[in-house]
């Protein structure tokens, strides 16, 4: 891990209305900022504002007020053109894996669709070349390239998902619930080709999640938020041994505790 | 103590698709003591809400069970509940069994407001005089499930409470016709962790006071360690393992326990990898002829492949089905 | 196992129509239908407005399928001809408002704001006006004829493909998968043709060959009631039409075209139904 910034965020503040001159305040006023190489979870309970502060992060929306920096030139104010650079240097995963795979696609196409947008292999061998890579990398068969996404399980969805998500080598990967929709055993496969693939491809992430466990797992620094703000940041290992926030401290209790764990 | 509750014999359940039965719970033995919480847990698929569906007589259209469900009453009398008409399933139902469901939201009534919802039961059956005598009853229950202002809650509708909120109310539905036994499908699923540890302590609370058993159906190793007294695993429609939960948690005998238990990311144990389960779970109908387990297992041998363990009791109350374990 | 997974869409939906009872009998007599109008000629030896003043209002037989009309016209070749204008009518304007329909339905979803509002107003407007009252004050203003029916028609039918289109289209764009191709710095017209498109497919097929007998319905009252196609056009509510006077003394007159705009309605409405259980993705399975 560098010490060098990757993507930050100064004062951004993202609210929806609600009808008449009622606003819900999704984001308020919440900086941050993500390292080079480093794994930041975003743990929180439903509501509390993390998935639209990684589509803020990712200019899938626009913020009402603040800045976003990735690598240090300000991308808030781009917009369509100037912004497409950046899309490529940042993919998501997302929550279910079901729904983010287009069923009428095969998982080609599923893959090849940002090679495509950004033109990365000219001629079709090397484009075939590529994809079947990176099914070899998520651990996928050769034969499921010409399968559709309602042919596979739960947890090989996902893998296409992550295959789509690395195939443009972007720097930084947004994880948002990735690991939420799958079952234990699946799940703990996954997060180890998360945990692998970082590594292998040096990427940095930002994982975001309501489940402390896999949090503890799998990040190396964490942020607490709650009601649209950060209340706590801090390293993952001095959050679970001594979680500063009380919010924190409530989170971290209300986890049932399997067999003899140390926890609560 | 062997008061039994229910006792569910031999319970096979397949769904027709097409031209072939596909086998989703195979013989499963469950026993339920007074007063005791019973945990079903496994990963999606593997049957444990279709078995908590045969006891109420829910099940889906094309599916079809066989086997005993015997309800023991306190006087001795046992009634096999698969044997029932519809009609006096439903009055089981309502009274002597009641049901929490995952999704708080889609199990509510839109339309009606949680009062009248939960005094449904008494209407229904009958347990009232008078609608004066249904309120009141409502009103104390809401009020022991944890929802402030019964009074005034009474006529709210779902929307307007939050999903704790509306489990709570869930859960006050189940319960108004003081059932002895409560089914609780993923009860706190769809909830967050700090309602979830509320929602748990509630349901412990509600068996402790009114001495009543529950059988918890969940995927989630947490969920079973802080509710339950005794734990079903159940894979591909078989039982793998039976033990207390103290038992299980401290020495978990099945390939398929160890397995689930050492892929759950834990805090305070921080390993560089999780050691997983290879594969996939299979496709119902494609399972293999011996153990269901076998091509997922870490120490199969051949036999795994042809023949099925049957039960084997290696510690007082602790059970397993796999050929590995008889030899220790 | 691999060639089966090469097929494409429509070779998997032909395949689906095999195996699918109502989708087979159904498309089959719509087959043989449109062989039968196109092919008239081979079918028939009379002409179908050929007179034959000695024959008039003859019984079924004879030589005569279903007997000859007061002016001793053929029934039966009438009839093949008449499906002739009943099919035209029942492809061109229902595919054309299908075009139309789409096409707005997308634009309302994809700009939102102004152009959304005026047209679903104007689809609002079209389906609020009871579409035969519509299609009466266009023929009457037009005059009656092929075109002006296929006209009114487009216009009674494309708001509600418009709508339904548009709010098919507003549930895509909110899904993950298009999410997820914008965060791979797709374009708009990109996630159109590759996620929109198609999944809005099955969506318009089954809208399109639902509306299909609606169009034929609304073609043969127009007809029936004298505006619609005009004589010496043949068309099977204008036959039906004229025969009404001597419905009692000889009902094969009316109800041997009537029988035939049944058929060919009941065919078109059991295929769309059938399409619609095939293309729902919630019963394909792999």
């Amino acid at each position: 891990m560098s010490e060098e910034i990757l993507i930050s965020a100064r004062n951004i503040t993202k609210s929806y209305s609600l009808g008449r001159k009622k606003r819900h305040i999704a984001v308020n006023d919440v900086s941050l900022e993500l390292y080079k190489g480093e794994t930041l979870a975003l743990v929180g309970e439903s509501g509390c504002g993390k998935s639209t502060l990684a589509r803020l992060l990712m200019r899938l929306i626009k913020a009402d007020s603040g800045r976003i920096c990735f690598e240090g030139t300000d991308i808030s104010a781009l917009s369509g053109r100037a912004l497409k650079p950046y899309r490529k240097r940042m993919q998501m995963i997302f929550q279910d894996p079901a729904s983010s795979l287009d069923p009428r696609l095969r998982i080609r196409d599923i893959i090849a669709e940002p090679l495509r947008v950004w033109r990365v292999c000219p001629d079709k061998t090397e484009m075939e070349r590529r994809i079947l890579d990176l099914l070899d990398m998520v651990e996928l068969k050769e034969s499921m390239i010409d399968w559709y996404p309602r042919e596979l399980s739960g947890g090989q969805k996902q893998r296409v998902g992550i295959a789509r998500a690395i195939a443009l080598d972007p720097e930084l990967i947004i994880c948002d619930e990735s690991v939420s929709a799958l079952d234990v055993s699946v799940q703990a496969q996954i997060l180890n080709l998360l945990k692998r693939l970082k590594k292998e491809l040096g990427l940095s992430c930002l994982f975001i999640s309501h489940d402390l466990s896999v949090v503890n797992f799998i990040a190396d620094r964490v942020c607490v938020m709650r009601g649209g703000v950060i209340c706590e940041t801090a390293d993952t290992e001095t959050l679970y041994a001594h979680p500063g926030h009380e919010y924190t401290r409530y989170l971290l209790s209300s986890i049932p505790a399997i067999g003899d764990d140390p926890v609560s | 103590m062997s008061d039994i509750l229910l006792e569910i014999k031999n319970l096979t359940v397949s769904v027709r698709n097409g031209k072939s039965d596909i086998p989703i719970v195979k013989g499963v033995n469950i026993e339920i003591q007074r007063g005791e919480i019973v945990g079903l847990v496994g990963e999606s698929g593997c049957g444990k809400s279709m078995t908590a569906r045969s006891v109420m007589g829910i099940l889906p259209g094309p599916a079809r069970k066989s086997g005993e469900i015997l309800w023991h009453e306190p006087d001795g009398t046992v009634t096999d509940l698969t044997g029932l008409s519809e009609k006096a399933l439903r009055d089981m139902c309502g009274l002597r069994i009641g049901m929490v469901f995952q999704e708080p939201m889609t199990s509510l009534n839109p339309m009606m407001r949680i009062g009248d919802q939960v005094a449904e039961v008494l209407r229904i059956h009958k347990l009232v005089r008078n609608r004066e005598e249904a309120r009141e009853k409502v009103i104390r229950l809401l009020k022991e499930v944890g929802i402030e202002e019964p009074a005034l809650r009474y006529r709210s509708y779902p929307h307007e409470l939050s999903g704790g909120m509306r489990q709570r109310v869930m859960i006050a539905m189940a319960m108004i016709g003081e059932p002895g036994l409560l089914i609780a499908d993923e009860p706190t699923t769809a909830l967050d962790v700090t309602i979830e540890a509320q929602i748990l302590r509630l349901i412990r609370q509600m068996c402790v006071s009114r001495h009543m058993s529950a059988l918890v159906i969940t995927h989630n190793m947490g969920v079973v360690s802080a509710l339950c007294d005794r734990v079903y695993v159940m894979y591909m429609g078989r039982i793998m393992e039976r033990a207390s939960t103290g038992q299980l948690f401290a020495n978990p005998l099945h390939p398929y326990t160890r397995g689930l238990l050492s892929s759950l990311p834990r805090i305070g144990k921080n390993p560089e990898y999780l050691t997983t389960i290879p594969g996939n779970i299979p496709e119902a109908g494609r399972e293999p002829v011996g153990c269901e387990f076998c091509l997922r297992c870490s120490d199969d041998e051949r036999r795994c492949f042809f023949e099925r363990p049957s039960e084997i009791e290696t510690d007082e109350g602790h059970y397993v089905s796999c050929f590995m374990c008889q030899r220790v | 196992m691999k060639a089966e997974r090469k097929r494409n869409t429509g070779q998997e939906l032909f395949r689906a129509c095999l195996h699918n009872k109502a989708a087979l009998i159904s498309g089959l007599i719509i087959l043989l239908i449109i062989l039968l109008s196109t092919f008239a000629p081979l079918f028939t030896h009379y002409d179908e407005t050929g007179q034959d003043l000695m024959n008039r209002l003859m019984p079924p037989g004879n030589g005569h399928l279903f007997g000859t009309d007061e002016l001793g016209r053929d029934v039966f070749t009438r009839i093949l001809y008449g499906t002739r204008v009943s099919l035209l009518i029942a492809l061109l304007p229902t595919a054309l408002a299908a075009a139309l329909g789409t096409a707005l339905g997308i634009c309302a979803a994809s700009f939102r704001g102004a152009t959304d509002f005026i047209i679903m107003r104007l689809a609002d407007i079209m389906l609020s006006i009871p579409g035969m009252l519509f299609a009466m004050v266009v023929l009457y203003t037009l005059g009656g004829s092929l075109a002006s029916v296929v006209i009114s028609l487009i216009l009674i039918e494309w708001g509600e493909t418009a709508r339904v289109v548009r709010s098919v289209t507003l549930k895509l764009r909110e899904s993950e998968f298009v999410e997820a191709s914008v965060s791979a710095g797709a374009g708009g017209l990109h996630v159109m043709i590759w996620h929109i498109l198609p999944n809005l497919l099955p969506t318009i097929i089954v809208l399109f060959t639902l509306n299909i007998p609606a169009s034929i319905l609304s073609e043969s009252a127009l007809s029936f009631l004298g505006i619609g196609i005009q004589p010496p056009q043949v068309s099977l509510g204008l036959m039906t039409g004229a025969s009404r006077q001597y419905l009692f003394q000889m009902p094969w007159l009316a109800l041997a075209p009537a029988g035939m705009i049944m058929v060919i309605v009941l065919s078109f409405h059991f295929f769309g139904d059938a399409l619609r259980d095939i293309l729902d993705p919630g019963r394909r399975t792999a």
